[in-house]
């Protein structure tokens, strides 16, 4: 054990010494391995930031909800979108008869969405999304509230002039730090009475982001909306009790919405039962493709540079020639001549690689919020990094190492 | 080896697939140059990398058709064994 550490100690020493008597030469052999590195593990920042953006996006959705609508989310080859056109899209009297017959659902909601404008005094927020939504609305998607309250039962049911807005319109309604609850706005010309705000979320991949949203209940909004309108996307989403699967959630659905609809036995439904997975599943496909490119970007960097390596270390091997014959002469084993290159040449690797890594980290850094998302680089990326350093060391440098330990004692003292 | 796919299955599972890969190469290199220790350690990465394929649960058809060729160098190599140099 003294032995390798001692070993390990007089590699580096070795290596800072080569790469401090030729620094141009030294940081050019490094360029390549930390190019290499800065490519590969930022096409995989980048693809991970994004992904887990939009598994998040997915998780506000709802893992174990069931939406009911006119138009499936699968894209299978063959789409008969024809089909789908007549359907009816589902209304507030089918959530109420489904509402009072479903067993295996903890909670439901009816949702409806279009855009309108909202205004306080002189402020005026553009073209928003307003949701309206039934009372367990809450309980099937995932957000927080940051200042205020949700809507109580019976406001929610008396359809009262009520709403939660998101922190954007927030900002941008009550600039000068104004407490936004309790204040009465106008959306469309009509009066309603902020009793919440939405915590701010970011930017999201799939547009579900509540900062530009504003919820009322969907019993306000049927006041003045025709909520049968196929424009509003209404859908019933449905989440499972604890312990049921999507699956049996989906399959007591499909036998109490064709009971609903009368459908006969033979009809085909009319309506689509979909699932977050679907996104998420079409979404794992473009990931794998980005990253491979992002390997095959990075690859050759790396190969590159693990040849600079390998040049470095044959040079070296040349450079003290006449000295691995005094040591050879002298008693060292092998071994002991392969494991000194052999670690000078990881020690080399692997410092281009952190510096790789230390450049990624500034620009996550450097990058902030101001990408619309958050930019992070995983714990996972960064062994990545250091693996790929060290195996290159390891590969590119084991070749030279292994010439150096055959030399001939006598002959590699007589070289000079 | 970095594929997105073996990155799925742990953070430190690329990076034993990758040790894996380079002593592989340096079997390589032990074998070209006739060396006892470069079969050896050939053998001991192929048992290593079949457990690490069963444990990761990638043992298809590629797998197999990798036992198979790395049999048959196996058995070439022992041919050659007594051959090959006992020194580093």
């Amino acid at each position: 054990m003294h032995l390798f550490l001692a070993i390990i100690k007089e590699s580096v020493i070795f290596a800072w010494a080569a790469l401090a008597a030729n620094r141009l030469r030294t940081f050019l052999s490094l360029l390549g391995i930390t190019i290499g590195i800065f490519s590969i593990i930022t096409v995989f920042t980048i693809v991970d930031s994004l992904e887990h953006n939009l598994r998040s996006g997915i998780q506000e959705l709802g893992n174990n909800v069931v939406f009911i609508q006119k138009w499936p989310w699968d894209f299978g080859e063959d789409y008969p979108w024809w089909k789908y056109m007549n359907r009816p899209v589902p209304n507030v009297q089918e959530y109420e008869k489904l509402h009072g017959r479903v067993n295996t659902a903890a909670a439901m909601a009816f949702h409806v969405s279009g855009r309108k404008s909202v205004k306080y005094k002189n402020n005026t927020v553009e073209n928003i999304t307003i949701t309206g939504g039934s009372y367990e609305y809450d309980k099937v998607s995932n957000f927080d509230i940051a200042e205020g309250r949700y809507f109580t039962e019976a406001e929610s049911n008396a359809g009262r002039n009520i709403c939660i807005i998101g922190s954007t319109i927030a900002e941008t309604l009550f600039p000068n730090g104004e407490y936004p609850v309790g204040k009465q706005i106008k959306m469309g010309g009509r009066n309603v009475q902020v009793v919440g705000v939405f915590k701010k979320q970011g930017e999201s991949l799939i547009g579900n982001s509540t900062d530009a949203q504003m919820l009322v209940p969907v019993n306000y909004v049927r006041n003045f909306v025709d909520i049968r309108s196929e424009n509003l996307d209404p859908y019933i989403a449905v989440k499972a009790k604890d312990g049921i699967t999507n699956e049996q959630l989906k399959d007591e659905l499909k036998g109490l919405m064709r009971g609903i609809r009368q459908l006969s036995p033979e009809a085909p439904e009319d309506f689509a039962l979909n699932e977050t997975k679907v996104i998420s599943q079409g979404f794992d496909g473009m990931f794998e493709v980005v990253g491979l490119a992002g390997w095959i970007i990075g690859g050759f960097s790396i190969l590159v540079g693990g040849f600079g390596i390998a040049n470095i270390m044959f040079v070296s091997v040349r450079e003290r020639t006449s000295l691995i014959g005094i040591q050879k002469s002298l008693g060292a084993k092998n071994y002991f001549i392969l494991m000194q290159f052999l670690f000078e040449s990881v020690f080399l690797s692997m410092l281009g690689g952190l510096i790789g890594l230390l450049l990624i980290w500034g620009l996550t850094l450097l990058i902030g919020d101001s990408a619309g998302m958050e930019i992070f680089l995983s714990r996972s990326n960064v062994i990545l990094g250091i693996t790929i350093s060290f195996l290159i060391g390891v590969v590119s440098g084991f070749v030279p190492a292994y010439g150096a330990s055959q030399l001939d004692p006598v002959e590699a003292i007589r070289s000079n | 080896m970095f594929s997105p796919a073996t990155k799925k299955l742990g953070d430190w599972v690329p990076a034993v697939y990758g040790f894996i890969i380079a002593l592989s190469f340096i079997s390589y290199i032990g074998v070209w140059h006739m060396k006892r220790w470069g079969v050896e350690m050939y053998i001991a990465v192929v048992c290593v990398k079949q457990i690490f394929f069963l444990f990761t649960d990638q043992m298809g058809f590629g797998a197999i058709v990798g036992i198979v060729f790395s049999l048959w160098f196996i058995i070439t190599f022992l041919i050659y064994y007594r051959r090959m140099s006992l020194n580093l």
